[in-house]
């Protein structure tokens, strides 16, 4: 299966060791230098998403391709509760152009992206971060619906029930 | 606050069981009323 | 959505399945349609369906793509309590029990849930009743269809017009052949399908992996799925309770049912339907919460289901699910176009353009209907726009407004036609403005509400006094009719 989020393989970057980094990985899969990074990937979502469910969808879009470049590219995904990516967790590993996330907590979280040629293993540069900030719904707001719900479900559940014994009694009497 | 490990066992465990039953029970009804010929 | 992962399928045995379906469906439905001998046959399958067929009718016609598709949908967004909230919709068909058995005493010879609004509110709340429903019924099929073409595209690479084209095409078919008598026969079938399938697919699925796996990936990962306390949640439990009752309550395709039982049945077939429809959305739910755990990636939260069931079980399971959606597909699909058509022939056609139409004129009108109804869905389903919940989720806070008219309706005599119209005008607008200002896991919650209170408050000041007697069109016309 391409698609592996692998959560347990955090990697720790920081920016002044990326190009030694992409030639190492290079050097490691003994794969020739030669041909150009693939093209630094784009999220379509807009700046400042902001969810008040926790829930959200990324979505982004190849750069444009270098010439001579024919194999799809492979797309890194990373996750990281600070701009810096000080400690990042990698979400997705793979050729898909979208992940769906959920059940985030409170708090703002920063996604970069960056594509990697499947062939050659090299690496384009790291998007920008990406920032989406979780702020889920007053927790008040969501009680006082959940027990106004509670309320209309129990005066349905009552009228449905003194209805129907009311009208049996009728049709015995 | 979270829910237990254990709810969320029996949640998924008794939803696949109860299922089991209601497929049980469909069969067992339409058998007693295919015997009365009281299906339509 | 166009960022899919590829097929777990291969299409060769896509279309051998889809084509077998098709066939013993069709076959099934010219079959039971011999039955359907005059009008009473063929929209209300005779009104002497048994307990075994009308439990099972409720069952699966309940049990619709949504429930398999946006039951994983909403464990992914909204966690454990998502899939809680999902089953609480089985109260629509539990509070209806009661309902059915009132409906069946007080109009023996009725035909639709529309018939009972113009008896007992008159002609203006029985329009905005007819709109709201027609709407919700337009939307429902839609979803449903657009729900084929997704599917079976995703599972097995037939092309989306060409699945969402045979699904409906088949539907279309034997309820045309069958109608109400088909609709239901194919039901018992198409639910002992879908049960089986859930709990072989729950089994294989507990057997590949570790629930406490899952829930400690959960916990570290996406916290809120599994928190008492997640908000959007809080507010879908009784929302979702709240656009249930509002489905079952107004809609046709639950009133036709009642008609069709025989009496002293639909309460009781109700009930149990609603007992084993309870585990379906977390049951077919909880699968979509091992995303994490096994490392798979998820595109669209509408395909989650079915992408991983294919992805534990591979082809097996992929069959498995492949049977169980087209039946659970097809189930309400035909269920809609016998019930929605009967409320156009009946309230539309019949009561408003030929008052006089002979029984054969009917029957020929009703094929048009359905046809008629099913290419129009056809056509908004082509283009393939929206996504699932969006579509059907906007038709929530009307369907919720229409819950107290209905219930008040059946048993308070001070129930009023004014409650009725402001109850269903009211709440519909409050509820849709919720939606879009706060979400939709809110709109249905607020247009009940609205809805209650206006009944409410009109019964107690300018209450009605309505002669039940009015309600039954087989006796002969009371000197005036009490409803104002």
């Amino acid at each position: 299966m391409p698609s592996i989020a692998n959560r347990k393989n955090r990697i720790r970057i920081t920016k002044g060791r990326l190009t030694g980094l992409f030639f190492l990985l290079t050097w490691l899969w003994g794969a020739p230098l030669s041909g150009a990074p693939p093209a630094t990937p784009r999220f379509t979502n807009d700046q400042g998403l902001v969810s008040e469910s926790g829930y959200f969808k990324l979505i982004w879009a190849t750069g444009k391709e270098p010439a001579g470049v024919d194999n799809a590219p492979e797309f890194l995904l990373q996750q990281s509760t600070d701009s810096n990516f000080g400690s990042p967790v990698v979400l997705y590993q793979g050729p898909d152009l979208a992940t769906f996330i959920s059940g985030l907590e409170n708090g703002t979280y920063y996604f970069r992206l960056k594509a990697i040629d499947p062939q050659t293993r090299e690496g384009s540069a790291w998007t920008a971060p990406l920032t989406v900030v979780v702020r889920h719904h007053p927790l008040a707001l969501s009680l006082t619906l959940f027990g106004l719900g509670a309320i209309v479900f129990l005066a349905t559940l009552a009228i449905v029930v003194s209805g129907a014994r009311a009208t049996r009694a009728n049709q015995e009497a | 606050m979270h829910f237990s490990l254990s709810f969320f066992k029996i949640l998924i465990l008794a939803a696949i069981g109860l299922m089991a039953v209601g497929a049980v029970t469909l069969i067992v009804l339409w058998l007693k009323d295919l015997k009365t010929k009281e299906i339509w | 959505m166009e960022h899919h992962q590829s097929e777990i399928l291969n299409p060769a045995t896509g279309w051998i399945l889809m084509a077998l379906l098709s066939a013993l469906w069709i076959g099934l439905g010219i079959y039971w349609g011999k039955k359907a001998k005059n009008l009473d046959g063929f929209m209300l399958a005779g009104r002497n369906v048994g307990l075994a067929f009308g439990t099972a009718t409720a069952m699966a016609t309940w049990v619709t793509s949504n429930t398999t598709m946006l039951a994983p949908q909403f464990a992914l967004q909204l966690g454990l309590w998502g899939m809680i909230a999902y089953s609480m919709a089985a109260f629509g068909l539990f509070l209806f029990a009661p309902l059915a058995r009132r409906i069946k005493d007080l109009m023996p010879k009725g035909y639709t849930s529309g018939d009972f609004i113009r008896l007992r509110y008159g002609k203006t709340a029985w329009r905005v009743f007819l709109a709201i429903s027609i709407f919700y019924s337009f939307t429902w099929l839609i979803s449903m269809g657009m729900a084929g073409g997704i599917l079976m595209n995703a599972l097995s690479g037939i092309p989306y017009a060409v699945g969402m084209t045979v699904i409906l095409g088949v539907c279309i078919t034997y309820t045309l052949f069958g109608g109400l008598y088909a609709v239901i026969g194919t039901d018992y079938i198409q639910s002992v399908i879908i049960m089986i399938g859930v709990v072989v697919v729950g089994i294989a699925v507990l057997s590949h992996v570790d629930l406490s796996g899952v829930y400690s990936e959960l916990e570290s990962n996406r916290p809120m799925l599994v928190s008492v306390l997640l908000p959007a949640s809080l507010m879908a439990v009784f929302n979702n309770l709240l656009f249930g009752i509002g489905e079952v309550f107004h809609s046709n395709v639950w009133w036709s049912r009642a008609f069709a039982m025989r009496k002293g049945i639909g309460s009781k077939a109700y009930t149990i339907a609603g007992i084993f429809w309870l585990p379906v959305p977390i049951a077919a739910g909880f699968i979509a919460l091992t995303g994490g755990s096994l490392g798979v990636n998820i595109t669209s939260p509408d395909m989650v289901g079915p992408l991983m069931a294919g992805n534990i079980l591979g082809k097996a399971g992929a069959v498995v699910v492949f049977v169980v959606f087209f039946c659970s597909l097809a189930s309400s699909i035909d269920s809609l176009l016998a019930a929605t058509s009967d409320l156009i022939l009946e309230d539309i056609y019949k009561k408003m353009i030929n008052r006089k139409a002979s029984e054969a004129r009917l029957k020929r009108v009703s094929t048009l209907i359905i046809l008629g109804l099913g290419l129009f869905a056809w056509l908004v389903c082509l283009p393939r726009v929206g996504t699932l919940a969006t579509v059907l989720f906007f038709a929530g806070p009307m369907v919720a407004s229409t819950i107290y008219p209905i219930v008040t309706g059946l048993y308070w005599k001070t129930a009023s036609a004014g409650g009725a119209i402001w109850a269903m005008v009211l709440g519909s607008v409050s509820g849709l403005i919720a939606y879009i200002e706060v979400g939709w896991y809110t709109g249905s919650l607020i247009a009940a509400t609205v809805s209650i209170l206006t009944t409410v408050l009109f019964a107690r000041f300018q209450p009605d006094n309505f002669n039940w007697k009015a309600l039954d069109e087989s006796l002969p016309a009371p000197g005036s009719v009490s409803n104002t």
